[in-house]
């Protein structure tokens, strides 16, 4: 049986303005809209033709991206990349498996949870593909060098113990690393080296370095290059629309 | 990689390479001079796993609208529909391509979006091209390219197949290509437009 599930008010009120793909307005308030609004309309309009939800689809991509990015890194940051590819492709199925065909409504309601249990489950999958790789391998090579061989499959089973599942504190903290493709280059920059490799702005101290000296730019140029991004990076995540943000 | 980059940002590339997360503090910590060029090569990796997560997504839309749902879209099809929504008529498209340094013909644009011309014989600038000039999403173009260049068996399974055994056997890869029918040289042709729709 499907799951039914309130909206919350806040996506509900932004659905509720939405409009129709007829109007441009429709179109410019989706892209501003959260992702469970555009999943909603997704499904709401999947019978009005191509173009329509061919740009939806675009809208949605752009939205989840960040999404699937973060919960893969949250369930997989010590993986190599190419497994995590492997996992933000099996996300991917998921999410468009459940959106296109099934009747669920979590990803209208907390779709970020909702990717984030999904990434747990490929995550799983994949490192226990990942240890039946290294058992057969193990069991291929002649005895006297399984012995070699035999640590590694031991890890990889260690390692499907769940990661992080502390879902609430992972969700209460911005994801600068992510946030950072959305934002223009000076921007990016000075987010990166202020949030990512732990800058000051500005410091007394002629000999330690900061983002104004690195930037090679006034403290408060340095500082309004920080807001600005703050602001990117919280619309990105809250999916707020322009002039609603901190 | 240049080889101008300092010792720092070679460290951070090499992290990146082995899977492990660099701790960007610790290298600006130990290469100072280099901070700006490490915070550079920072955001120009998170845009660069953005373009390989939005393939990903798109290559999995296709998969489950061709698989599922059976109703994948082709190339030509949304080429057309997408000259149709911005009121374009094939020599427009062609007449703006070649303003962009494109030497094409409204009669090609047609023969395109008609399927007569094979997707591999279009070089990957003229794809990237046309993505841009008709307002096609780069990766969702790519994801139908590539849904179109491999068999029904292929799309999605073909892309972890590919990883998953290159990451273990690259003779067993090449063995269950040919298997499968599809040439080797798709690879390397969907390999190239890769890297031209990643580029700026």
């Amino acid at each position: 049986m499907p799951r039914r599930f309130q909206r919350p008010p806040e996506v509900e009120a932004e659905w509720q303005r939405l409009g129709s793909p007829d109007d441009e307005e429709f179109w410019e308030r989706l892209a501003h809209s959260r992702v469970e609004t555009v999943v909603a309309a997704r499904r709401k309009y999947r019978d009005r033709g191509r173009s329509i939800i061919d740009r939806i689809d675009g809208i949605l991509v752009a939205k989840i991206d960040p999404l699937v990015r973060a919960a893969t890194r949250n369930v997989a940051k010590d993986e190599a990349p190419l497994y995590r590819e492997d996992i933000e492709a099996m996300i991917g199925e998921a999410f468009w498996r459940e959106v296109l065909t099934a009747e669920d409504t979590f990803y209208e309601i907390r779709c970020q949870r909702k990717l984030r249990n999904v990434a747990l489950d490929a995550r799983r999958s994949v490192i226990d593909a990942k240890a039946r790789t290294l058992e057969r391998q193990a069991a291929r090579i002649e005895p006297a060098a399984v012995e070699d061989v035999a640590p590694a499959v031991t890890v990889a089973e260690e390692a499907i113990a769940d990661p992080v599942d502390d879902f609430a504190e992972v969700e209460a903290e911005i994801d600068w690393y992510v946030a950072l493709v959305s934002m223009p280059d000076e921007v990016a920059q000075a987010i990166d080296l202020h949030y990512r490799a732990d800058l000051k702005v500005h410091s007394n101290n002629p000999n330690e370095p900061t983002v104004s000296k690195i930037l090679g730019c006034s403290e408060r140029k340095a500082r309004d290059l920080i807001r600005i991004g703050e602001e990117l990076a919280r619309r990105q995540i809250e999916g707020l629309p322009e002039g609603e943000g901190p | 990689m240049s080889e101008d980059q300092g010792p720092g940002v070679r460290r951070y590339w090499e992290l990146v390479r082995q899977g492990v997360e660099p701790d960007l503090p610790a290298l600006v910590r130990a290469h100072p001079e280099e901070a700006a060029q490490l915070a550079g090569a920072d955001v120009a990796r998170s845009r660069s796993e953005t373009a390989a997560t939005r393939r990903l997504l798109w290559e999995a839309r296709q998969h489950v609208l061709a698989q599922a749902l059976g109703s994948g879209d082709t190339v030509g099809e949304t080429l057309k529909r997408q000259r149709f929504a911005l009121g374009l008529a094939p020599e427009q498209v062609a007449q703006r391509a070649r303003d962009a340094g494109q030497d094409l013909l409204g009669k090609t644009i047609e023969n395109l979006e008609s399927g007569r011309i094979p997707l591999s014989n279009v070089p990957p600038p003229t794809w990237k091209l046309l993505a841009d000039l008709l307002h096609v999403d780069r990766w969702h173009l790519w994801a139908l390219i590539k849904s179109q260049l491999s068999s029904p068996r292929t799309g999605l399974a073909f892309t972890r197949m590919e990883r998953g055994t290159k990451r273990l056997d690259r003779g067993a890869f090449v063995e269950g290509v040919s298997a499968r029918g599809a040439p080797a040289d798709v690879d390397d042709y969907l390999e190239n437009l890769r890297r031209v729709l990643e580029s700026d």
